[in-house]
């Protein structure tokens, strides 16, 4: 097998607080194949964003968490690399897009410049070409006579537009990897499939890997292969979509997964909010981390953290109850 | 459902703002800019135009008031003590008023804008520095200070140059490190990052077309407090030295005269006035059209 196109180890990222070291990312590791769709979900507060911002080390001046671990990309390592380094990886290798598409553009930079940027800068094109290839690109997303609006601001642009005018910045270097941070949540329902359908489609004809992270298990069910789930700045399991949809062993993913609305419910059903708030760990925390919401929780479950139980080929759950719900399950199907 | 009293049509639709009032705005607009346009010619042709060489006595024809007319001809502005032409003085004195004027807010734009960006995106102990210094320049009557520099170093043009842009960059600073602090969390920003681009590319395409707007609005205003900072130093001997000559240097020399020829001070002082104000009235009505606050 092909050595995967990123490999993580025991990342973690501690942000310094006053009351306390803050575990953001508590020590995860996954990996992720050339070309491959990854779905990561959670709550607010769950580590997923803080996951990504660490990959590509976007903390601002003022946020200086450590980081350790190691976060192998194509044969780098993304967390001891140079800034220098990074540089060239970020938009080239890497690109990524972000939640909100109405503050992600500069407002006062015409979108043309904007993506033109990008492609003078890392790939050296002169005016001309990067101004022909970001027609091209605005293209390639689906914006309509992309080169009579080239030179038009972001405020021209509704938000759907403008989250399309972002992949093309993110994709206009045909990066290997592309992160998207909840790329769908600012968006109305219509917007959110067109986009969805738009990030598929440039993943099989630019043979990108996709990081798709966000807290509605519906986006990842149309975009992503392989799903894991992230409470409290651990991963609590994994597996492959269907695995993971059809099987949900961790009583966390369970209860994410009644959250989704579907069509084949009862009338009248109403889907069950989780109560109370994902934890916030600061020191050092004891027993499993959903305990205290959890419906299943006992005494172990207070006292102690559980470790990864295998269930299937891929799949994995971090619960006391994994084998015994994973049996459950099978013999209830 | 509740009934309304007043029938929809009864109020008065105001799309556009009062027909008048927008109109003199307008125009108002073109006359101060047409008056610095003449005021920048009058600079960048200097005595071109001046009815007589400024430096030539006449001393028959000295202290005439405005409007008068001596042996050599008419004269608009009256004359000085020596019988020297008083609009062609003036006209003289632009080049040098508006020169220092621009060039000061101009060096102390670039050096407040600098860092003010500095300051405000990378914070730490730069920014405790540079905030603390224009903090405590603020606090010092810095007119004195200017003052005592110029006695010291001795009254040159270049040495105006030199104190006027330390007068003007801590307003810069302060405001372009508030604007830059907000930028700095907005997601494009961190876009911009995330695309691999360096810091000073991020401050120089990103965050600089985004505090434009309102460093413009501000160095024009500038550009009028400047002028009037060097007329007082030119005022109090301590500025420009004849013969160059300046706006504020003519009232100076006006000054003893205010008994007997008033104009001689006044003059120079309306030039002065009126173009402060203009570039006051044309900072605003930017302001105004850009949406963004002066």
């Amino acid at each position: 097998m092909a050595p995967p196109l990123l490999e993580v180890r025991d990342l973690r990222t501690t942000f310094p607080t006053e009351r306390g070291p803050l575990h953001a990312v508590d020590g995860i590791s996954f990996s992720l194949a050339e070309g491959e769709a990854l779905g990561v979900v959670g709550e607010s507060g769950s580590g997923k964003s803080v996951t990504a911002l660490t990959l590509l080390r976007l903390f601002g001046p003022l946020a200086r968490p450590r980081i350790s671990g190691e976060a192998v990309f194509a044969g780098g390592d993304l967390l001891s690399m140079s800034d220098a380094g990074l540089r060239r990886v970020r938009g080239a290798q890497i690109g990524m897009i972000f939640q909100d598409p109405m503050t992600s553009l500069n407002p006062s930079l015409p979108i043309g410049e904007q993506i033109a940027e990008v492609l003078r800068y890392h790939r050296g094109l002169n005016s001309g070409a990067a101004r022909r290839r970001a027609a091209e690109l605005l293209d390639l997303v689906g914006i309509p006579d992309p080169r009579h609006r080239l030179d038009d601001l972001p405020y021209r642009f509704s938000g759907g537009m403008r989250q399309r005018i972002m992949i093309a910045i993110a994709i206009a270097c045909e990066p290997r990897l592309l992160i998207a941070d909840e790329p769908t949540t600012a968006l109305d329902v219509t917007v959110q499939a067109q986009v969805l359908a738009l990030l598929g489609r440039l993943r099989r004809e630019l043979g990108m890997a996709l990081m798709l992270i966000t807290h509605d298990f519906g986006v990842v069910a149309a975009a992503c292969d392989r799903v894991q789930v992230m409470y409290g700045g651990r991963l609590v399991e994994r597996g492959t979509l269907r695995q993971v949809i059809e099987r949900p062993n961790h009583p966390y993913t369970e209860a994410l997964l009644h959250l989704v609305p579907r069509l084949d419910s009862p009338l009248g059903e109403r889907t069950q909010p989780i109560p109370g708030q994902p934890p916030i760990v600061i020191g050092s925390s004891v027993g499993c981390r959903f305990a205290p919401r959890c419906t299943y929780a006992n005494e172990r479950c207070q006292q102690e953290d559980p470790p990864t139980f295998p269930l299937d080929v891929g799949h994995s759950s971090a619960c006391w109850f994994a084998n015994e719900r994973g049996t459950v399950r099978e013999v209830g199907e | 459902m509740a009934t309304l009293e007043t029938p929809l049509s009864r109020v008065e639709p105001r799309l556009a703002p009062a027909g008048m009032g927008a109109w003199i705005a307008n125009a108002s607009v073109y006359v101060w800019a047409g008056f610095l346009v003449v005021a920048a010619l009058i600079a960048i042709t200097g005595t071109l135009f001046a009815p007589y060489d400024p430096t030539s006595q006449n001393v028959i024809a000295r202290l005439l008031p405005p409007l008068s007319e001596s042996r050599r001809g008419f004269h608009w502005l009256g004359t000085d003590p020596l019988g020297r032409d008083l609009l062609s003085a003036i006209l003289a004195g632009t080049r040098l008023s508006l020169f220092i004027g621009i060039a000061s807010t101009g060096v102390g734009m670039a050096i407040g804008v600098s860092f003010g960006m500095w300051a405000g995106y990378f914070g730490g102990w730069v920014d405790r520095v540079i905030m603390r210094l224009s903090e405590a320049q603020t606090a010092m009557p810095m007119f004195l200070v200017a003052i005592f520099f110029l006695i010291v170093l001795g009254p040159s043009v270049l040495n105006m140059l030199i104190i006027l842009p330390a007068l003007v960059w801590p307003v810069f600073a302060r405001i372009v490190r508030a604007e830059t602090l907000r930028l700095r969390d907005q997601s494009f920003i961190e876009a911009a990052v995330a695309a691999g681009r360096t810091p000073g590319a991020i401050l120089w395409s990103h965050i600089l077309p985004n505090v434009a707007p309102r460093i413009v609005v501000l160095a024009v205003i500038e550009v009028g407090h400047v002028m009037l900072a060097e007329a007082g130093l030119s005022f109090l001997g301590v500025g420009i030295q004849p013969p160059d000559s300046t706006w504020g240097l003519l009232i100076a020399r006006g000054r003893p005269y205010l008994a007997v020829a008033p104009w001689l001070a006044i003059m120079p002082g309306l030039f002065l006035a009126l173009t402060v104000l203009a570039l006051n009235m044309l900072s605003r009505r930017y302001a105004a059209v850009s949406g963004s606050a002066g």
